[in-house]
């Protein structure tokens, strides 16, 4: 059986971060191809995308804007309930997601600690488990940036801040925390 | 909030932000996601190949990432030239697809995956073994009668 790459995108809006995902996913799953095709390696490579939102109007302008850009048969959104009280972990167990290889925290920021904590104490997230989460600096999220730093003192995970603007703006200063769990959690 | 006249405003095509200062970071206008998705067919529309330069087997058609590097385009532009929203946009997007590729490789490269591999082939082996062995039985039996 061929193991899939999992991405799990939280906080879907209009599925710019999802392309981002699946297209680099694709550009990769391309130059694996041909280097099989000249015969340097056998590696085959396949991957979903799945994205988390709470808005219905949002789901259907992303699902409009993945047909657009023919990368629907990569990208499965999921709709959440919008009190917060579901349980991230179960929900993806109930999408048959066992673990997740790369994960972005683009959702409600309240959320980004307490849905962590969730997919580590559901054994989805696992050493080689990847995680990017946004808006760190400009949202201010202290409380998660020391989780991580926690972690890695423990030798648990590598974490690092990129720090650069915010989005579309010149002046207003952010940064994206890029976690590597080096053990299981 | 009501789209300001601004919203007529075509969105421009460098990373240079031109937008109405009114559209700036942390205002929303009321169906702009729907706009947005009107600017990006258009912009999909302008690069499709025209009909007359189409061949019968649709070989011009665009491919997903190409599709896809467009439509990115076409938010970023959007969002400097027209109405800021919350896409995580060029910059990050660069930044995070960077670290994903790091994640790929080193997921390719898994001792847990390449024992999974070991395992398989092993197992292929075995069978190839036992099957060769059953032959051997068999046209052993045939050769006594």
């Amino acid at each position: 059986m061929i193991q899939k790459f999992i991405c799990l995108d939280c906080g879907t809006y209009c599925g710019y971060s999802s392309l981002v995902l699946a297209s680099t996913l694709r550009e990769i799953a391309n130059e694996l191809q041909n280097s099989i095709m000249e015969d340097q390696t056998e590696e085959t490579f396949e991957f979903h995308v799945y994205t988390t939102e709470v808005s219905s109007k949002l789901i259907n302008v992303a699902q409009s804007v993945f047909r657009m850009a023919k990368m629907e048969q990569y990208i499965t959104p999921i709709l959440m309930k919008s009190d917060g009280k579901e349980s991230l972990s179960a929900t993806m167990k109930q999408n048959g997601v066992m673990g997740i290889d790369f994960l972005l925290f683009d959702h409600a920021k309240n959320l980004y600690l307490s849905d962590l904590n969730d997919l580590e104490a559901g054994g989805l997230l696992k050493a080689g488990s990847y995680v990017s989460a946004d808006n760190v600096v400009f949202n201010k999220l202290d409380a998660y940036r020391y989780h991580m730093e926690q972690l890695q003192a423990k030798g648990v995970v590598e974490t690092r801040l990129d720090e650069m603007n915010l989005e579309y703006s010149k002046n207003l200063k952010d940064g994206i925390e890029q976690t590597i769990y080096l053990k299981d959690p | 909030m009501e789209a300001s006249s601004s919203n007529n405003k075509q969105p421009n095509t460098t990373d240079k932000i031109t937008r109405d200062p009114r559209n700036g970071a942390f205002t929303f206008q009321v169906h702009a996601e729907y706009d947005l998705l009107l600017q990006i067919q258009k912009d999909l529309d302008a690069k499709r190949p025209s009909k007359s330069s189409r061949s019968s087997l649709n070989s011009l058609a665009l491919s997903d990432i190409d599709s896809t590097k467009i439509i990115l385009k076409s938010v970023d532009d959007y969002c400097y030239g027209k109405q800021w929203m919350y896409h995580i946009g060029s910059e990050k997007g660069k930044a995070i697809s960077r670290f994903l590729r790091s994640g790929v490789e080193r997921w390719l490269r898994r001792d847990d995956r390449k024992n999974k591999v070991c395992i398989y082939i092993s197992c292929v082996l075995f069978m190839m073994m036992l099957l060769a062995m059953m032959y051997a039985n068999t046209a052993h039996c045939i050769s006594f009668t």
